[in-house]
Protein backbone atom coordinates (compact mmCIF):
# COMPACT_ATOMS: atom_id res chain seq x y z
CA UNK A 1 0.00 0.00 0.00
CA UNK A 2 1.28 3.06 -0.95
CA UNK A 3 0.17 6.80 -0.18
CA UNK A 4 0.43 9.66 -1.90
CA UNK A 5 -1.73 13.14 -0.32
CA UNK A 6 -1.88 15.83 -2.73
CA UNK A 7 -3.29 19.47 -1.78
CA UNK A 8 -2.25 19.81 1.24
CA UNK A 9 -2.51 21.97 3.37
CA UNK A 10 -5.64 23.57 2.08
CA UNK A 11 -7.13 21.25 -0.15
CA UNK A 12 -6.02 17.91 0.19
CA UNK A 13 -6.84 14.42 -1.93
CA UNK A 14 -5.25 11.38 -0.56
CA UNK A 15 -4.44 8.55 -3.45
CA UNK A 16 -4.05 4.86 -2.14
CA UNK A 17 -2.67 2.44 -4.11
CA UNK A 18 -3.10 -0.79 -3.86
CA UNK A 19 -1.89 -4.27 -4.75
CA UNK A 20 -4.09 -6.96 -5.41
CA UNK A 21 -6.38 -8.24 -2.63
CA UNK A 22 -5.37 -5.25 -0.50
CA UNK A 23 -7.57 -3.57 1.49
CA UNK A 24 -8.01 -0.32 3.42
CA UNK A 25 -11.01 1.22 4.94
CA UNK A 26 -12.61 4.79 4.46
CA UNK A 27 -15.07 7.02 5.98
CA UNK A 28 -18.67 6.83 4.67
CA UNK A 29 -18.78 9.32 1.20
CA UNK A 30 -15.04 9.64 1.47
CA UNK A 31 -14.19 8.22 -2.36
CA UNK A 32 -14.00 10.39 -5.20
CA UNK A 33 -12.48 8.57 -8.04
CA UNK A 34 -11.39 4.86 -8.14
CA UNK A 35 -9.83 2.43 -10.33
CA UNK A 36 -12.96 0.55 -11.56
CA UNK A 37 -10.78 -2.85 -10.20
CA UNK A 38 -12.19 -1.96 -6.61
CA UNK A 39 -14.59 -3.25 -4.57
CA UNK A 40 -16.50 -2.07 -1.85
CA UNK A 41 -18.41 -3.42 0.85
CA UNK A 42 -20.02 -2.12 4.25
CA UNK A 43 -17.69 -2.49 7.46
CA UNK A 44 -18.70 -1.66 11.36
CA UNK A 45 -16.60 1.62 12.79
CA UNK A 46 -15.60 0.18 15.73
CA UNK A 47 -17.90 -2.61 16.86
CA UNK A 48 -21.69 -3.10 16.40
CA UNK A 49 -23.48 -1.63 19.70
CA UNK A 50 -20.79 1.10 19.83
CA UNK A 51 -21.63 2.04 15.97
CA UNK A 52 -25.09 1.97 16.90
CA UNK A 53 -24.94 4.40 19.78
CA UNK A 54 -22.73 6.71 17.91
CA UNK A 55 -25.40 6.69 15.68
CA UNK A 56 -28.42 7.18 17.56
CA UNK A 57 -26.50 9.59 19.84
CA UNK A 58 -24.00 11.77 17.59
CA UNK A 59 -25.56 11.49 14.28
CA UNK A 60 -22.67 10.07 12.58
CA UNK A 61 -22.11 7.68 10.32
CA UNK A 62 -22.62 3.88 11.32
CA UNK A 63 -20.37 2.14 8.76
CA UNK A 64 -16.89 2.74 6.81
CA UNK A 65 -16.58 1.44 3.32
CA UNK A 66 -13.99 -1.27 2.70
CA UNK A 67 -12.31 -0.91 -0.25
CA UNK A 68 -10.28 -3.95 -2.08
CA UNK A 69 -8.42 -4.36 -5.09
CA UNK A 70 -9.46 -7.21 -7.22
CA UNK A 71 -5.88 -6.62 -9.53
CA UNK A 72 -3.98 -3.72 -8.29
CA UNK A 73 -5.25 -0.25 -8.19
CA UNK A 74 -6.02 2.99 -6.42
CA UNK A 75 -8.37 5.03 -4.70
CA UNK A 76 -8.07 8.67 -3.71
CA UNK A 77 -10.67 10.02 -1.27
CA UNK A 78 -11.52 13.52 0.69
CA UNK A 79 -12.96 15.22 3.58
CA UNK A 80 -16.09 16.78 3.21
CA UNK A 81 -14.12 20.29 3.98
CA UNK A 82 -11.87 21.86 2.73
CA UNK A 83 -8.38 21.29 4.96
CA UNK A 84 -5.42 18.92 5.08
CA UNK A 85 -5.17 15.53 5.40
CA UNK A 86 -2.62 14.14 8.26
CA UNK A 87 -0.62 10.72 7.48
CA UNK A 88 0.05 9.00 10.72
CA UNK A 89 2.07 5.08 10.39
CA UNK A 90 1.09 3.75 13.56
CA UNK A 91 3.53 1.88 15.08
CA UNK A 92 2.26 0.03 18.13
CA UNK A 93 1.07 3.91 19.31
CA UNK A 94 -2.63 4.26 20.12
CA UNK A 95 -4.11 7.66 18.81
CA UNK A 96 -7.41 9.09 20.57
CA UNK A 97 -9.41 11.03 17.10
CA UNK A 98 -12.47 13.03 16.98
CA UNK A 99 -15.02 11.93 15.53
CA UNK A 100 -14.75 14.01 12.25
CA UNK A 101 -11.18 13.69 11.84
CA UNK A 102 -11.21 10.13 11.38
CA UNK A 103 -10.80 9.42 7.39
CA UNK A 104 -9.55 5.83 6.13
CA UNK A 105 -7.13 3.09 8.28
CA UNK A 106 -5.40 0.00 6.87
CA UNK A 107 -7.22 -2.78 8.23
CA UNK A 108 -4.45 -3.51 10.44
CA UNK A 109 -5.74 -0.54 12.60
CA UNK A 110 -7.83 -1.42 15.77
CA UNK A 111 -10.61 1.40 15.87
CA UNK A 112 -12.94 1.47 19.21
CA UNK A 113 -15.04 3.81 20.39
CA UNK A 114 -15.05 5.75 23.32
CA UNK A 115 -16.88 7.96 25.22
CA UNK A 116 -15.52 11.89 25.67
CA UNK A 117 -17.66 13.15 28.33
CA UNK A 118 -21.04 14.48 29.49
CA UNK A 119 -19.92 17.78 28.41
CA UNK A 120 -18.86 17.29 25.14
CA UNK A 121 -22.18 16.33 24.24
CA UNK A 122 -23.33 19.76 23.99
CA UNK A 123 -20.28 20.75 22.29
CA UNK A 124 -21.53 20.26 18.63
CA UNK A 125 -18.66 18.20 18.03
CA UNK A 126 -20.13 14.76 19.18
CA UNK A 127 -20.04 12.68 21.96
CA UNK A 128 -17.78 10.35 21.42
CA UNK A 129 -13.63 9.38 19.96
CA UNK A 130 -12.51 6.78 18.33
CA UNK A 131 -9.08 4.91 19.93
CA UNK A 132 -7.38 4.08 16.92
CA UNK A 133 -3.78 1.61 17.83
CA UNK A 134 -1.61 -1.26 16.27
CA UNK A 135 0.26 -1.02 13.21
CA UNK A 136 -0.31 0.55 9.89
CA UNK A 137 -1.35 3.52 8.34
CA UNK A 138 -4.09 6.56 9.48
CA UNK A 139 -5.04 9.55 7.93
CA UNK A 140 -7.07 11.93 9.48
CA UNK A 141 -8.87 14.80 7.84
CA UNK A 142 -9.03 18.63 9.25
CA UNK A 143 -10.86 21.97 8.57
CA UNK A 144 -8.11 24.27 7.99
CA UNK A 145 -4.43 23.35 8.16
CA UNK A 146 -2.88 21.06 11.18
CA UNK A 147 -0.22 21.85 13.94
CA UNK A 148 0.82 19.08 15.74
CA UNK A 149 2.41 20.05 19.23
CA UNK A 150 4.39 18.23 21.37
CA UNK A 151 2.75 18.60 24.81
CA UNK A 152 4.95 17.96 27.94
CA UNK A 153 2.94 19.50 30.84
CA UNK A 154 0.43 21.29 30.26
CA UNK A 155 -1.93 22.22 27.06
CA UNK A 156 -5.44 23.70 26.25
CA UNK A 157 -6.89 23.31 23.15
CA UNK A 158 -10.47 24.33 22.36
CA UNK A 159 -12.61 21.34 21.78
CA UNK A 160 -13.55 22.28 18.03
CA UNK A 161 -10.40 22.26 16.69
CA UNK A 162 -8.67 19.36 18.72
CA UNK A 163 -8.40 16.98 15.94
CA UNK A 164 -6.23 14.03 17.56
CA UNK A 165 -3.50 13.29 20.60
CA UNK A 166 -1.50 10.41 21.89
CA UNK A 167 -3.59 7.91 24.28
CA UNK A 168 -0.45 8.47 26.50
CA UNK A 169 -2.02 11.96 27.07
CA UNK A 170 -4.85 12.59 30.16
CA UNK A 171 -7.24 15.53 29.51
CA UNK A 172 -9.74 16.91 30.46
CA UNK A 173 -12.71 19.15 29.28
CA UNK A 174 -13.86 22.44 31.19
CA UNK A 175 -16.08 25.39 30.04
CA UNK A 176 -13.78 28.40 29.11
CA UNK A 177 -16.35 30.49 30.76
CA UNK A 178 -18.69 29.62 33.66
CA UNK A 179 -21.35 26.84 33.01
CA UNK A 180 -24.34 29.21 31.85
CA UNK A 181 -22.16 30.39 28.84
CA UNK A 182 -20.56 26.97 28.59
CA UNK A 183 -24.51 25.71 27.96
CA UNK A 184 -25.79 28.69 26.13
CA UNK A 185 -23.26 29.12 23.42
CA UNK A 186 -22.00 25.46 22.87
CA UNK A 187 -18.82 26.84 22.47
CA UNK A 188 -16.30 27.62 24.98
CA UNK A 189 -14.97 24.20 25.82
CA UNK A 190 -11.99 23.30 26.27
CA UNK A 191 -9.98 20.56 26.99
CA UNK A 192 -6.82 20.56 29.12
CA UNK A 193 -4.50 18.62 28.01
CA UNK A 194 -1.59 16.99 30.79
CA UNK A 195 1.32 14.40 30.43
CA UNK A 196 3.91 13.86 27.41
CA UNK A 197 2.87 13.27 23.89
CA UNK A 198 1.40 15.05 20.78
CA UNK A 199 -1.56 16.53 20.34
CA UNK A 200 -2.83 17.92 16.33
CA UNK A 201 -4.70 20.42 16.53
CA UNK A 202 -6.93 22.25 13.62
CA UNK A 203 -6.61 25.66 12.43
CA UNK A 204 -10.82 26.34 11.66
CA UNK A 205 -13.27 25.05 13.48
CA UNK A 206 -16.78 24.12 11.87
CA UNK A 207 -19.05 25.14 14.56
CA UNK A 208 -17.74 28.87 14.50
CA UNK A 209 -17.78 28.73 10.76
CA UNK A 210 -21.64 28.00 10.16
CA UNK A 211 -22.05 30.68 13.34
CA UNK A 212 -20.08 33.40 10.89
CA UNK A 213 -22.32 32.21 7.93
CA UNK A 214 -25.52 32.30 9.71
CA UNK A 215 -25.86 36.12 9.03
CA UNK A 216 -25.17 35.81 5.17
CA UNK A 217 -28.14 32.91 4.54
CA UNK A 218 -30.87 34.82 4.37
CA UNK A 219 -33.50 34.06 2.20
CA UNK B 1 -3.31 36.16 -25.63
CA UNK B 2 -1.30 34.73 -22.64
CA UNK B 3 -3.17 33.38 -19.79
CA UNK B 4 -1.51 32.13 -16.63
CA UNK B 5 -2.81 30.23 -13.45
CA UNK B 6 -2.16 31.56 -10.82
CA UNK B 7 -1.91 30.14 -7.03
CA UNK B 8 -2.88 26.60 -6.87
CA UNK B 9 -5.15 25.57 -3.44
CA UNK B 10 -7.98 26.87 -2.27
CA UNK B 11 -7.81 30.67 -3.98
CA UNK B 12 -6.63 30.06 -7.70
CA UNK B 13 -7.19 32.39 -10.64
CA UNK B 14 -6.80 33.34 -13.51
CA UNK B 15 -4.71 36.08 -15.60
CA UNK B 16 -5.35 37.00 -19.06
CA UNK B 17 -3.21 39.30 -21.44
CA UNK B 18 -4.52 39.84 -24.50
CA UNK B 19 -3.02 41.45 -27.82
CA UNK B 20 -4.78 44.01 -29.60
CA UNK B 21 -6.92 41.52 -32.01
CA UNK B 22 -7.37 39.11 -29.51
CA UNK B 23 -10.62 38.94 -27.50
CA UNK B 24 -11.94 36.62 -24.59
CA UNK B 25 -15.42 35.37 -23.31
CA UNK B 26 -16.00 35.11 -19.46
CA UNK B 27 -18.80 34.12 -17.21
CA UNK B 28 -20.40 37.59 -15.88
CA UNK B 29 -19.01 38.21 -12.48
CA UNK B 30 -15.57 36.20 -13.18
CA UNK B 31 -13.87 39.54 -13.85
CA UNK B 32 -11.79 41.18 -10.45
CA UNK B 33 -9.43 43.09 -11.87
CA UNK B 34 -8.48 44.77 -15.37
CA UNK B 35 -6.30 47.49 -17.18
CA UNK B 36 -8.13 50.37 -18.01
CA UNK B 37 -8.05 50.20 -21.64
CA UNK B 38 -10.18 46.79 -21.44
CA UNK B 39 -13.47 46.78 -23.64
CA UNK B 40 -16.11 45.01 -21.59
CA UNK B 41 -18.95 43.75 -23.87
CA UNK B 42 -22.00 42.20 -22.35
CA UNK B 43 -24.66 39.80 -23.80
CA UNK B 44 -26.53 37.12 -23.62
CA UNK B 45 -24.67 35.03 -26.35
CA UNK B 46 -21.07 34.85 -27.58
CA UNK B 47 -19.83 36.57 -30.39
CA UNK B 48 -19.84 34.00 -33.14
CA UNK B 49 -21.97 30.99 -31.78
CA UNK B 50 -25.34 31.31 -32.48
CA UNK B 51 -28.61 30.73 -29.63
CA UNK B 52 -30.05 34.35 -28.39
CA UNK B 53 -32.26 33.97 -24.90
CA UNK B 54 -33.18 30.61 -25.46
CA UNK B 55 -29.42 29.60 -24.82
CA UNK B 56 -28.67 31.78 -22.31
CA UNK B 57 -31.58 30.52 -20.15
CA UNK B 58 -29.74 26.73 -21.05
CA UNK B 59 -26.88 28.18 -19.95
CA UNK B 60 -28.46 29.04 -16.14
CA UNK B 61 -29.57 25.57 -16.41
CA UNK B 62 -26.13 24.23 -16.37
CA UNK B 63 -25.26 26.90 -13.58
CA UNK B 64 -23.20 29.18 -15.72
CA UNK B 65 -24.20 32.85 -16.03
CA UNK B 66 -26.74 33.97 -18.19
CA UNK B 67 -24.97 36.67 -19.32
CA UNK B 68 -21.33 36.37 -21.02
CA UNK B 69 -18.54 39.43 -20.65
CA UNK B 70 -16.42 39.56 -23.85
CA UNK B 71 -13.22 41.24 -23.47
CA UNK B 72 -10.93 42.94 -26.26
CA UNK B 73 -8.90 46.43 -25.79
CA UNK B 74 -9.97 49.90 -26.63
CA UNK B 75 -7.09 51.27 -27.47
CA UNK B 76 -4.79 48.75 -29.87
CA UNK B 77 -2.52 48.36 -26.64
CA UNK B 78 -2.56 45.27 -24.64
CA UNK B 79 -5.13 44.38 -22.13
CA UNK B 80 -4.57 42.62 -19.09
CA UNK B 81 -6.81 41.42 -16.68
CA UNK B 82 -7.88 38.41 -13.60
CA UNK B 83 -10.95 36.45 -13.53
CA UNK B 84 -11.40 34.38 -10.32
CA UNK B 85 -14.24 31.65 -9.65
CA UNK B 86 -16.99 31.38 -7.28
CA UNK B 87 -15.80 28.89 -5.29
CA UNK B 88 -12.75 28.39 -3.85
CA UNK B 89 -10.41 25.64 -5.73
CA UNK B 90 -8.15 25.50 -8.16
CA UNK B 91 -8.25 26.49 -11.97
CA UNK B 92 -7.02 24.83 -14.89
CA UNK B 93 -6.40 25.61 -18.61
CA UNK B 94 -7.77 23.47 -21.56
CA UNK B 95 -6.52 23.96 -25.15
CA UNK B 96 -9.23 22.72 -27.84
CA UNK B 97 -8.15 21.58 -31.13
CA UNK B 98 -10.81 20.86 -32.68
CA UNK B 99 -10.75 17.58 -32.49
CA UNK B 100 -12.96 16.57 -29.82
CA UNK B 101 -15.40 18.48 -27.50
CA UNK B 102 -15.38 19.33 -24.29
CA UNK B 103 -17.91 18.73 -21.45
CA UNK B 104 -17.44 21.21 -18.12
CA UNK B 105 -20.07 20.20 -15.60
CA UNK B 106 -22.52 23.01 -13.00
CA UNK B 107 -20.73 25.85 -12.34
CA UNK B 108 -17.24 24.63 -13.54
CA UNK B 109 -16.95 26.80 -16.64
CA UNK B 110 -14.89 29.91 -16.50
CA UNK B 111 -14.09 31.37 -19.93
CA UNK B 112 -12.82 30.74 -23.05
CA UNK B 113 -11.18 32.17 -25.96
CA UNK B 114 -12.24 33.61 -29.24
CA UNK B 115 -12.93 30.63 -31.10
CA UNK B 116 -14.36 28.38 -28.79
CA UNK B 117 -17.73 27.97 -29.06
CA UNK B 118 -20.31 27.25 -25.99
CA UNK B 119 -23.30 25.17 -26.10
CA UNK B 120 -25.39 23.99 -23.47
CA UNK B 121 -26.48 20.32 -23.90
CA UNK B 122 -29.47 18.06 -21.60
CA UNK B 123 -27.30 15.47 -19.65
CA UNK B 124 -29.86 12.94 -19.84
CA UNK B 125 -32.49 11.47 -17.25
CA UNK B 126 -30.51 9.32 -15.91
CA UNK B 127 -26.58 11.06 -15.67
CA UNK B 128 -28.88 14.10 -14.79
CA UNK B 129 -30.71 12.74 -11.51
CA UNK B 130 -27.95 10.26 -10.42
CA UNK B 131 -24.73 11.68 -11.91
CA UNK B 132 -24.49 14.53 -8.88
CA UNK B 133 -23.30 17.56 -11.68
CA UNK B 134 -26.72 18.78 -12.78
CA UNK B 135 -29.19 18.81 -15.24
CA UNK B 136 -27.48 20.46 -18.14
CA UNK B 137 -23.78 20.23 -19.11
CA UNK B 138 -21.92 23.11 -20.78
CA UNK B 139 -20.21 21.90 -23.96
CA UNK B 140 -17.34 23.62 -25.58
CA UNK B 141 -15.86 22.96 -29.19
CA UNK B 142 -13.43 25.01 -31.63
CA UNK B 143 -9.57 25.53 -31.21
CA UNK B 144 -8.31 27.69 -28.32
CA UNK B 145 -7.90 28.13 -24.30
CA UNK B 146 -10.76 27.30 -22.08
CA UNK B 147 -10.84 27.88 -18.10
CA UNK B 148 -12.28 25.90 -15.57
CA UNK B 149 -12.30 25.68 -11.97
CA UNK B 150 -13.11 23.20 -9.32
CA UNK B 151 -14.14 23.16 -5.47
CA UNK B 152 -10.75 22.26 -3.94
CA UNK B 153 -7.64 20.63 -5.88
CA UNK B 154 -8.07 19.72 -9.53
CA UNK B 155 -6.86 16.20 -11.49
CA UNK B 156 -6.34 15.70 -14.73
CA UNK B 157 -6.70 12.11 -15.47
CA UNK B 158 -5.88 10.22 -18.52
CA UNK B 159 -8.29 7.58 -18.69
CA UNK B 160 -7.04 4.31 -20.41
CA UNK B 161 -9.85 1.55 -20.52
CA UNK B 162 -12.21 2.26 -17.62
CA UNK B 163 -12.29 4.75 -14.81
CA UNK B 164 -14.98 6.00 -12.19
CA UNK B 165 -15.72 9.21 -10.44
CA UNK B 166 -17.72 9.95 -7.63
CA UNK B 167 -20.63 12.32 -8.70
CA UNK B 168 -20.14 15.19 -8.32
CA UNK B 169 -16.63 15.34 -8.40
CA UNK B 170 -16.26 15.85 -12.47
CA UNK B 171 -14.75 18.93 -13.27
CA UNK B 172 -14.88 18.18 -17.46
CA UNK B 173 -14.19 15.30 -19.73
CA UNK B 174 -13.26 14.84 -23.96
CA UNK B 175 -16.30 13.64 -25.28
CA UNK B 176 -14.04 11.08 -27.04
CA UNK B 177 -15.05 9.27 -23.50
CA UNK B 178 -17.88 7.12 -22.79
CA UNK B 179 -20.09 8.21 -19.43
CA UNK B 180 -22.09 5.91 -17.84
CA UNK B 181 -24.14 6.18 -14.29
CA UNK B 182 -23.31 3.45 -12.16
CA UNK B 183 -22.89 2.33 -8.78
CA UNK B 184 -20.11 2.21 -6.63
CA UNK B 185 -20.03 -0.80 -5.87
CA UNK B 186 -21.23 -3.16 -8.54
CA UNK B 187 -24.02 -3.49 -10.51
CA UNK B 188 -27.61 -4.59 -9.32
CA UNK B 189 -29.66 -4.67 -6.30
CA UNK B 190 -26.82 -5.33 -4.20
CA UNK B 191 -24.63 -2.68 -5.60
CA UNK B 192 -27.04 -0.34 -4.91
CA UNK B 193 -27.70 -1.21 -1.26
CA UNK B 194 -23.48 -1.69 -0.62
CA UNK B 195 -23.42 2.14 -2.02
CA UNK B 196 -25.81 3.43 -0.05
CA UNK B 197 -24.75 1.93 3.02
CA UNK B 198 -21.42 2.81 2.67
CA UNK B 199 -22.17 6.51 1.40
CA UNK B 200 -20.99 6.51 -1.67
CA UNK B 201 -23.68 6.67 -3.97
CA UNK B 202 -23.60 6.67 -7.98
CA UNK B 203 -20.56 7.10 -9.44
CA UNK B 204 -19.80 8.33 -13.37
CA UNK B 205 -18.15 5.57 -15.52
CA UNK B 206 -15.85 6.87 -17.93
CA UNK B 207 -14.85 3.89 -20.49
CA UNK B 208 -12.51 4.67 -23.73
CA UNK B 209 -9.68 7.17 -24.04
CA UNK B 210 -9.59 10.37 -22.84
CA UNK B 211 -8.97 12.62 -20.02
CA UNK B 212 -11.33 13.75 -17.34
CA UNK B 213 -10.59 16.95 -14.69
CA UNK B 214 -12.03 15.75 -11.18
CA UNK B 215 -12.28 18.10 -8.23
CA UNK B 216 -10.95 16.69 -4.85
CA UNK B 217 -13.56 18.26 -3.00
CA UNK B 218 -17.83 18.39 -3.45
CA UNK B 219 -20.12 21.31 -2.48
CA UNK B 220 -23.26 18.77 -2.20
CA UNK B 221 -20.78 17.16 0.46
CA UNK B 222 -20.10 19.56 2.16
CA UNK B 223 -23.46 21.24 2.53
CA UNK B 224 -24.29 18.19 4.04
CA UNK B 225 -21.62 18.81 7.29
CA UNK B 226 -22.39 22.53 7.14
CA UNK B 227 -25.92 22.36 6.60
CA UNK B 228 -27.08 20.66 9.68
CA UNK B 229 -24.80 22.95 12.00
CA UNK B 230 -26.76 25.66 10.91
CA UNK B 231 -30.22 27.42 12.15
CA UNK B 232 -33.84 26.85 10.22
CA UNK B 233 -34.18 29.57 7.96
CA UNK B 234 -36.99 31.37 9.38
Amino acid sequence: MNITIDGNPDAAEATISLAEGESFLAESGAMTRMSPSVQIKPRLKGGFLSSLARKALGGESFVMGEFTAQQPGEVSIANTTPGTILHRRLDGESLVVTAGAFLACSPQVNVSTKTHGFRQLFSGQGAFVLECSGRGDLLLASFGSVIEKKVEGNFTVDTGHAVAWASSLDYKIRGMGNLKSTLLSGEGLVMDFSGVGTVWVQTRNLAGFSHWLVPFCKG
Amino acid sequence: MEITIRDTGLFGHVDVTLDNDDAFTSEAGALFKMTSNTMLTTSSRKKGSGGGIFAAAKRMLASASFFLTEYSSKDGEPVQLSLAPLMPGDCAKIELDDSCRWYCTGGSWIGCGRDVSIDTEFAGFKKGMAGGEGMFYIVCSGTGPMIVSAFGKIQKIQVRGEYNVDSGHVVAYQDTLHVDVGNASGSGFGGFVTSGLVGEGFVMKFTGNGTVYTQSHSPTRLGKTVGPTLPERS
